[in-house]
């Protein structure tokens, strides 16, 4: 019964590392069912103290700094904790009840186009923000249904809409110090009061006349919150500010390419390999002058590790888009940082893919993990690139400790370990006005924005993944502010196998994938784990499935309203019960590639909730607190018939 | 704005001066701009309904592409196409992307060739650069050209397209669409001297890498054509011919 019934999925156990034998996971899998066979009661679900599911080995032997250490319960930010591990220590919901998720409610925004936010929770309130115009809803969760508090909607510029390259979205919102802060597409950030929904402050971060946007979601470490704008198909310069949490100051402000002066590139910075040192590289490694348009924009996530106090993000491609205007490694575009919290000053650098010919952004979520590696333990971060490369690096030093392909690709040959430079396929680089075809992935990566969720308990990372290829023809471009400077005309469709999505279970300390489930539409939603080892994703066409973590058995699936896009979560209610949550609103880039197909949904813009057996805080019978006051005679009344 | 105090009476009134005046003239510009539609009276197309009429659309019909079919019009304006980077927003098929989709029949501003025409110049409010002080208005209407060509416009001549709403009105209404002979052009009306076409190998397309200032930031105030009061124009004067490198 909790079998999926949708014909085009398909499980396929990678390797046999994960369990020891087949007879040992038939056996755990036993007792857990046993253990949480009883469906739990609504009214009186105790705290999430239920002994977790016979638990087996970790099989990368991976910790996990959770900080900063909120609540079980809540979700502050769009990671849940600066590592970007997304993952929760409730375990109600686990692999033996999970089959029971019904939804409790539902609650529409208002919105369409792409909803790629979590929500999130902080104590009994609920946030959410949309898409463009970026209204942002508190929802009282000690009410029936979720009651709207208050309602904030910051109207931005429309102007924005025209300048966005891959839907009007935000990535979401954070939590902390009682203010929610968002970026808004119109190039501004803003700080809310979390009680009472007034906007206490607002500040420009950019031109929205130079095709500049701002999607991504805000991170924030003590009293400092990390910004970054998007634009790399417009010639933007990239940059990552830093502000003050209280009044939205601006402390410091890295640009990702010019002088190492506007780069905050300082003594300190000591990249692993030496073709990243030198001075002003982001201007030397362009042609005269072409890193003023160079893009490098910083639209992803931002991890922080409180140990060496460094942040980690990736900046985007470097424009245009068309390579060959652009001779030289193009620094510091597609190129994963490490900064000072405190004074924005880099660390190392490390540059994914050097001259970038296809669009593969670095500004993929970086996982923070400690990892034993070769009988070592290593602070590493774990990335899964554009690029199709799944890199674990040591991210004290930069040094690429494990990079090996997660997706289909034929653009590199193979990677070199001594230089860490991938190899460049001669037949895969484009030339303007030449149609290439199939070259693998295509300009939307291997894996794109959506975050991938890791575990402490398996010691694996889960991620949705694309299987998709495009025949490229490259036209010149010419800078024009306010417009794209691109000259990418790509045609897409999925690579070997057919399927355009997948969703896998990977082994950072091994690089190998453990398990993957094949999806016939894009998988470009977030990842959920939890300690229920359970992992949540969602798919194109509208699927949101839950897994078993550790076997990569789908165990329930709901088709929702819309195509699923956005990041999944958990919390606790106010009722003590485990509730998951997730955004249903296709866009995104996902129209340019599936929505020819039958099947693809229409727009929307629904959060769902599920919890076991739908129950929820004045669900079913007695929920009503309003008498009757029907004046209907007796005949007509419905009163007590069906 | 200025619509609010004048009787509908009045700007009928004027629609059809300027609508006339297009189609009696034709003579308004020497080359290459002969047969282009004056800039006054591309701007008394409103973007709306006109209040106390119920056939705004014949304005904006009278007001034909004078590159409409023709081949190297067309074949130029797919170049600026490319190398104004239009087709990073709305895709090098046109179907769409950032920007809408330039194929299908869904016009959120109008899909006949002039309100085509103020799409491109004016810019638009969802992200549409304003190129009329980037482009001459005869590159425009190529780019117009081009468009009309993926097949997705509306017709001057009011014939439904497939996919296009009828807004023929009944009769007994009292359509001013019946007896509104003069507002629309009859075929004779039309400009038979569209211009000549070879012309002009669109200087304005090469646009070098450097970024230097292509578009004056602000465009001088020019007094509307008091046969057009209805919505300020931008200038009448001669556009910058290119960007300027």
């Amino acid at each position: 019964m909790l079998a999926p019934r949708k014909p085009a999925l398909s499980v396929r156990a990678v390797g046999s590392a994960y369990w020891p034998t087949r007879r040992c996971a038939g056996v755990a899998l036993g007792a857990l069912l046993l253990a949480y066979d009883s469906p739990l009661q609504a009214a009186d679900v105790p705290a999430p103290s239920v002994t977790p599911p016979a638990s087996t080995s970790n099989l990368s032997g991976a910790t996990i700094n959770f900080a900063p250490n909120d609540p079980p319960g809540e979700w502050h930010s769009q990671a849940r904790d600066a590592a970007n591990s997304r993952y929760s220590p409730l375990d109600q919901i686990n692999t033996g009840n999970v089959g029971k998720l019904r939804i409790a409610w539902t609650f529409s925004d208002g919105t369409l186009h792409g909803h790629e936010a979590a929500p999130l929770v902080v104590g009994d309130t609920m946030y959410v923000v949309t898409p463009f115009p970026g209204i942002a809803y508190a929802l009282d969760l000690s009410k029936p249904g979720a009651f709207i508090k208050w309602t904030f909607k910051p109207n931005p510029s429309p102007l924005a809409i025209g300048k966005a390259c891959c839907d009007t979205v935000t990535r979401g919102i954070v939590y902390a110090d009682g203010k929610l802060i968002y970026n808004l597409l119109d190039d501004h950030t803003v700080a809310v009061d979390a009680k009472t929904g007034k906007e206490v402050w607002r500040i420009k971060m950019d031109n929205l006349e130079t095709g500049a946007t701002m999607t991504m979601a805000p991170l924030i470490v003590s009293n400092k919150v990390f910004v970054g704008n998007s634009g790399g198909e417009f010639g933007v310069q990239g940059w990552i500010a830093a502000l003050d949490v209280d009044t939205g100051k601006e402390l410091w402000r890295a640009y990702s390419t010019g002088s190492d002066k506007r780069a905050l590139i300082g003594p300190d910075f000591k990249p692993f390999y030496s073709w990243m040192k030198g001075q002003d590289l982001g201007i030397s490694t362009w042609p005269q002058g072409m890193w003023k348009h160079g893009g490098a924009a910083v639209w992803g996530w931002i991890s922080y590790d409180p140990g060496t106090n460094l942040i980690y993000y990736g900046t985007s491609n470097p424009s245009p888009r068309v390579p060959t205007q652009r001779p030289g490694n193009n620094l510091w575009s597609s190129t994963i940082f490490a900064r000072d919290a405190d004074t924005g000053m880099a660390r190392w650098a490390y540059q994914t893919t050097p001259h970038d010919e296809w669009d593969y952004d670095a500004v993929n979520e970086s996982l923070l993990m400690d990892l034993p590696i070769h009988g070592q333990v290593r602070k590493v971060l774990v990335h899964f690139d554009r690029n199709a490369y799944a890199y674990t690096i040591d991210r004290t030093t930069g040094e690429v400790l494990i990079a090996t392909p997660f997706a289909y690709l034929n653009w590199s040959t193979g990677f070199d370990a001594r230089t860490g430079k991938p190899i460049v396929n001669k037949e895969k680089e484009p030339k303007p006005g030449v149609k290439l075809e199939n070259i693998c992935p295509t300009d939307l990566g291997g894996k794109d924005w959506q975050p991938a969720a890791a575990s402490p308990r398996s010691g694996l990372v889960y991620a949705g993944i694309f299987n998709i290829c495009m025949d490229l023809t490259d036209h010149e471009a010419g800078y024009i502010a306010s417009t794209p400077y691109d000259g990418m005309d790509a045609q897409r469709h999925a690579a070997p196998g057919g399927n355009l999505g997948e969703f896998m279970a990977w082994n950072p300390a091994t690089g190998k994938k453990v398990w993957s489930i094949k999806e016939q539409f894009m998988t470009m939603s977030g990842a959920l784990a939890t300690a229920g080892d359970v992992v949540f994703y969602g798919t194109a066409d509208g699927w949101f499935r839950a897994v078993d973590a550790r076997r990569g058995k789908v165990l329930w699936s709901q088709k929702l309203g819309s195509g699923v896009i956005g990041q999944p979560m958990t919390y606790l209610g106010p009722d003590h019960r485990q509730y998951i949550a997730i955004y249903s609103g296709i866009g995104g880039v996902t129209t340019l590639v599936d929505s020819s197909m039958s099947g693809f949904p229409a727009q929307g813009g629904t959060l769902y909730v599920f919890s076991i057996d739908g129950d929820s805080i004045g669900n079913g019978s007695g929920m009503l607190t309003t008498g009757s006051s029907s004046t209907a005679t007796p005949t007509n009344s419905i009163q007590g018939k069906p | 704005m200025l619509m609010r105090n004048v009787q509908p009476g009045i700007i009928a009134l004027s629609v059809m001066l300027c609508a006339c005046s297009h189609s009696e003239g034709g003579s308004s510009a020497g080359p290459p701009a002969t047969g282009l539609p004056s800039a006054g009276e591309i701007v008394a197309v409103p973007m709306g309904h006109i209040a106390g009429v119920t056939d705004s659309a014949a304005m904006a019909r009278s007001i034909p592409n004078p590159y409409q079919g023709n081949a190297q019009a067309v074949a130029a304006g797919k170049s600026l196409y490319i190398k104004m980077n239009c087709a990073g927003c709305h895709a090098y098929n046109a179907k769409g992307n950032m920007g809408p989709d330039l194929t299908d029949t869904y016009w959120r501003y109008g899909g006949l060739p002039v309100q085509i025409y103020q799409s491109i110049h004016d810019g638009r409010a969802q992200g549409m650069p304003a190129w009329g002080a980037a482009l001459p208005p005869q590159e425009i209407w190529k780019l117009v050209a081009y468009i009309q060509s993926l097949g997705g416009t509306y017709s001057v001549d009011g014939t439904p397209r497939s996919g296009q709403r009828a807004e023929l009105i009944a009769p007994e209404l009292g359509s001013q669409r019946d007896d509104g002979a003069a507002w629309v052009p009859s075929a004779e009306a039309q400009p038979d001297e569209a211009p000549a076409t070879a012309e002009a190998p669109a200087a304005p397309m090469s646009y070098p890498g450097e970024p230097p200032s292509p578009v004056p930031t602000s465009t001088p105030a020019v007094t509307p054509p008091a046969a057009a009061g209805v919505r300020s124009p931008p200038p009448a004067s001669p556009l910058p011919a290119t960007p300027s490198p």
